[in-house]
């Protein structure tokens, strides 16, 4: 009975130690998004991926949203062949929570120009990369390797004004990784709304 | 236009509010609290009020894991604003995260001092803020506060005086003189740092908390705290992948009182194995030395010596290489197995259990389990049962698996034999960070494993060792009496955990399992039938009925045997020893369990003759036992304080000096020296 106990402790350890770290393999994932396929991590193996937390209702994801700051970028890079996913753990019941219709919808609406909008409502894929809040960034490189995780900008202010002056480091991180230099910054503090998993 | 939508995006989601003195906006009310009229050369501590509705919250300078505090962005050319001062924050859980910040109400406050010339203090501050319970409103507001400037001093309505001065106090103190934060260890994964109060009445037993200021670098949930001698030990997570900052700074509160501490990385980090009155600083290296000592001790223990001693002489027979290979084997299972021991044990210990080595044996279970063991070993050893995969195998013949099995039973079986060298060692790995924590295991493994790989590997040793030959066979029959012996042993420590119906159990299941073997000795296939369904029905019964006989117990513990009372021994009470000593009495705590077997010698060969408890009781000393048979943090935590996770543990409160660690293995010529030395 202890042994179990014991057991089931060292694997739960395992489970917490399992977040997406700079320098690590991305953790896999496999879930639905708006546009009803099923994505994969490997479906994007050799390409650069960026993983954006949303969550539509969040002040802070408004802030990028609102600003364009946030279909700038995925207009930008998706152009340079990264995928982008946006992914919502919202879970049902919970701000930000969308069906795949209204996620649809919701993306048409803000002109979203992420590759695809995950489907997250059981939090597996958030609490596999360790995502705190919205948004919380990830950048993967086609190896597989988390090459960046932490905050969209430098600035965690709500006030959209603020994002002229900020430094983005996804756009600091992708520029550098895919020419091959170094990414100067490779984790930060994330800032916004806590993910809203279940309960 | 996309402008306008901008704009009116945002003021979906903040309050619309126009320069104003207070503000009401959805779930705070923010205000000012200054003096009515301000003297005109006076420098005034105001406060910037959050009245915020109950279940949320506002947020510290640093937020914790989501959030943000608030930001103060003053303008004004009439007078000097300092930086906002924090008052002391909490840490408030929001699902799976913690944030850092402030419930109901708080004031920033400001050091405000008007600028010589001016009539009137006008202040515009630009305020943005974010108001959380699990959804997250921010806001943005222009506030004002301009108040007339009069000769003489400022005016103030006490009851507005009375809250500036409550969260005053709540501000970290300028002073340095009270604590000293010194680095024990950083790691990727934890920052390890001590705190001692630099003088005497700044906390009693209570641990102070501790805050990190800065968010980037260290995670915001409460750090593991300990207790230790004159100090405490915080033991905080770190972000993954974050680098190395060159320095950390903390709040430290106790109660109202509140202080910030740097601390430089420079220079200062180091593995610690402080044990200023026993041990000394022992360095790695011979802490791995001692542990490979003890576990060629554990050798010659009565619970290893029988398993040991019937696999070597089933390797006898075979030839020199097959012979190599299963030392090598066997080498590898105890090495995987205190690999697993160790990684639970390290697993635990970084979920903050309480637990030392041992841990295992506390389990009714695993007694039981062992009981039963050594009771199948023996009966088999006795010739009592014999079939083709029987426990001979399991545990000694010449197979690959089964060599690797032995390495794996002859760890389980030597647990409670921890020897007089490891005691040092498995303290010191509970205290060490993974890496050499895992190799102090894995050196106990490899004292474990070697003088058999040795014997195995040099011929000439070999050569020493008798041929093979009928007397084996007496040997092994010999062997089944020091098994029997450690069977009586183990029934006693069952009991002690489960009471005498423990005792009762497991001799019943004994008793059953000896008659199923005996049965299953028949030609009869029916009968033989029956033999193994007895066999399953006892033993999963006695398995079954422990926790019915463990909760018996609980309900009747005065049942128990009094271990711990008997000669005047008293349980286990720190306030009884802070009290004795208060009172000039020397004070000797015994930390010992049942299923430790040196400390039952100890126990029996010199702390209960007659001679040493009248020594004892001609000194006026407190005689007191941890018993750690079971379970139990109050002992774990006793025990860490002197940086030892495993019994026995022998402690001399000295009149008035510091405590004193005895050897583990004692003798009465050393209680003696403990009394003359003061003469």
């Amino acid at each position: 009975m202890k042994a179990l106990v014991f057991l089931s402790l060292f694997v739960a350890g395992c489970i917490a130690f399992a977040d997406a770290v700079p320098g690590k393999p991305a953790p896999a994932f496999e879930t639905s998004a708006a546009d009803g396929k099923t994505h994969k991590l490997s479906d994007y193996a050799g390409k650069w991926i960026v993983m954006e937390w949303y969550n539509k209702d969040c002040p802070y994801v408004k802030k990028h949203y609102g600003s364009n700051n946030m279909q700038d970028l995925q207009k930008k890079y998706t152009g340079k062949g990264v995928v982008w996913l946006s992914v919502n753990s919202s879970a049902e019941g919970k701000e930000g929570y969308t069906d795949a219709k209204e996620a649809m919808k919701v993306a048409k609406d803000t002109k979203s120009n992420a590759t695809a909008v995950l489907l997250d409502p059981t939090g597996v894929v958030g609490k596999a990369y360790g995502s705190k809040t919205t948004p919380h960034m990830f950048v993967i490189d086609p190896k597989g390797t988390v090459v960046y995780a932490g905050a969209i900008d430098d600035n965690n202010s709500s006030d959209p004004k603020v994002i002229a002056k900020s430094k983005n480091y996804v756009a600091a991180a992708l520029d550098a990784g895919m020419e091959n230099k170094k990414i100067e910054i490779t984790s930060t503090k994330p800032y916004g709304c806590g993910t809203k998993y279940a309960n | 236009m996309k402008f306008v939508v901008i704009l009116s995006l945002f003021f979906a989601f903040s309050f619309p509010v126009l320069a104003a003195e207070s503000i009401k906006a959805p779930h705070v009310e923010i205000s000012w609290v200054a003096p009515e009229k301000w003297g005109i050369h006076s420098a005034e501590r105001i406060g910037l009020q959050f009245k915020i509705d109950p279940q949320w919250h506002i947020y510290w300078k640093n937020s914790g894991d989501s959030g943000a505090p608030p930001k103060f962005n003053f303008s004004s050319d009439k007078s000097v604003v300092s930086q906002p001062q924090w008052p002391i924050p909490k840490r408030i859980p929001v699902g799976h995260l913690v944030n850092i910040g402030y419930e109901n109400s708080v004031l920033f406050l400001f050091q405000v001092s008007p600028i010589a010339g001016s009539k009137v203090l006008n202040l515009k501050l630009s305020l943005e803020w974010l108001v959380c319970k699990e959804e997250c409103i921010p806001g943005i507001a222009e506030m004002t506060l301009t108040r007339p400037l009069v000769t003489g001093p400022s005016v103030w309505i006490k009851t507005n005086q009375d809250k500036i001065e409550a969260f005053a106090k709540r501000i970290p103190l300028e002073e340095t003189s009270s604590w000293d934060l010194t680095l024990i260890e950083k790691t990727e994964e934890k920052l390890v740092v001590d705190l001692k109060a630099k003088r005497d009445g700044l906390t009693g037993s209570e641990a102070p908390d501790m805050f990190p200021v800065d968010g980037e670098n260290v995670n915001p949930q409460a750090p593991k705290v300990e207790t230790m001698d004159g100090r405490f030990r915080y033991t905080f997570a770190l972000p993954a992948g974050r680098g190395n900052p060159s320095q950390f700074k903390f709040l430290i509160t106790h109660g109202d009182l509140a202080w910030e501490r740097e601390l430089s990385l420079q220079g200062g980090a180091k593995a610690v194995i402080d044990d200023d009155e026993s041990v000394g600083r022992v360095s790695l290296v011979s802490l791995l030395f001692f542990a490979f000592i003890g576990g060629i001790i554990l050798n010659l223990m009565p619970c290893v010596l029988p398993v040991l001693s019937i696999k070597f002489l089933s390797i006898l027979k075979t030839s020199i290489a097959d012979r190599r290979k299963d030392a090598l084997l066997y080498l590898a299972g105890v090495l995987t197995t205190f690999f697993a021991l160790g990684s639970v044990f390290l697993v635990l210990r970084s979920a903050g259990a309480s637990i030392g080595w041992g841990y295992q044996l506390q389990s009714p279970f695993i007694i039981l389990f062992l009981i039963l063991l050594f009771w199948l070993m023996s009966l088999n050893f006795l010739g009592v049962f014999e079939f083709g995969e029987s426990i001979t195998n399991w545990a000694g013949n010449a197979n690959s698996a089964s060599s690797f099995t032995t390495g794996i039973l002859a760890v389980f079986v030597a647990a409670p034999c921890t020897g007089p060298f490891m005691g040092t060692a498995l303290g010191a790995a509970a205290t060490l960070p993974v890496a050499p924590a895992l190799g102090i295991f894995l050196s106990l493994g490899f004292g474990l494993g070697f003088p058999f790989v040795l014997v195995s590997f040099v011929p000439k040793l070999y050569k020493l060792m008798p041929k093979p030959g009928a007397w084996m066979e007496r040997l092994k029959q010999f062997l089944a009496f020091p098994l029997l012996g450690t069977v009586i042993w183990l029934t006693w420590v069952l009991g002690i955990q489960l009471g005498s119906d423990g005792w009762l159990l497991s001799s019943t299941l004994l008793l059953l399992v000896a008659l199923a073997l005996w049965l299953g000795k028949t030609p009869n296939r029916v009968v033989k039938g029956l033999a193994v369904v007895l066999m399953l029905v006892a033993v999963t019964a006695g398995f079954i009925s422990i926790p019915k006989v463990k909760m018996l117990q609980v309900n009747a513990s005065t049942d128990k045997v009094p271990l711990s009372t008997s000669y005047g021994w008293v349980p286990y009470d720190r306030s009884a020893i802070d009290q004795a000593r208060a009172q000039g009495r020397s004070v000797f705590v015994d930390f010992t369990a049942a299923w430790c077997i040196t400390c039952q010698l100890n126990k029996k060969a010199v702390l209960e003759k007659e001679s040493v408890l009248k020594m004892f009781q001609d000194n006026n000393v407190l005689i007191m036992r941890a018993d750690w048979t079971n379970q139990d943090p109050v002992i774990t935590k006793a025990l860490a304080e002197y940086n030892r996770n495993s019994v026995p543990v022998y402690l001399f409160y000295d009149k008035g000096a510091h405590a004193q660690i005895l050897p583990q293995i004692l003798t009465i010529k050393m209680i003696e020296n403990l009394f003359n030395k003061k003469e």
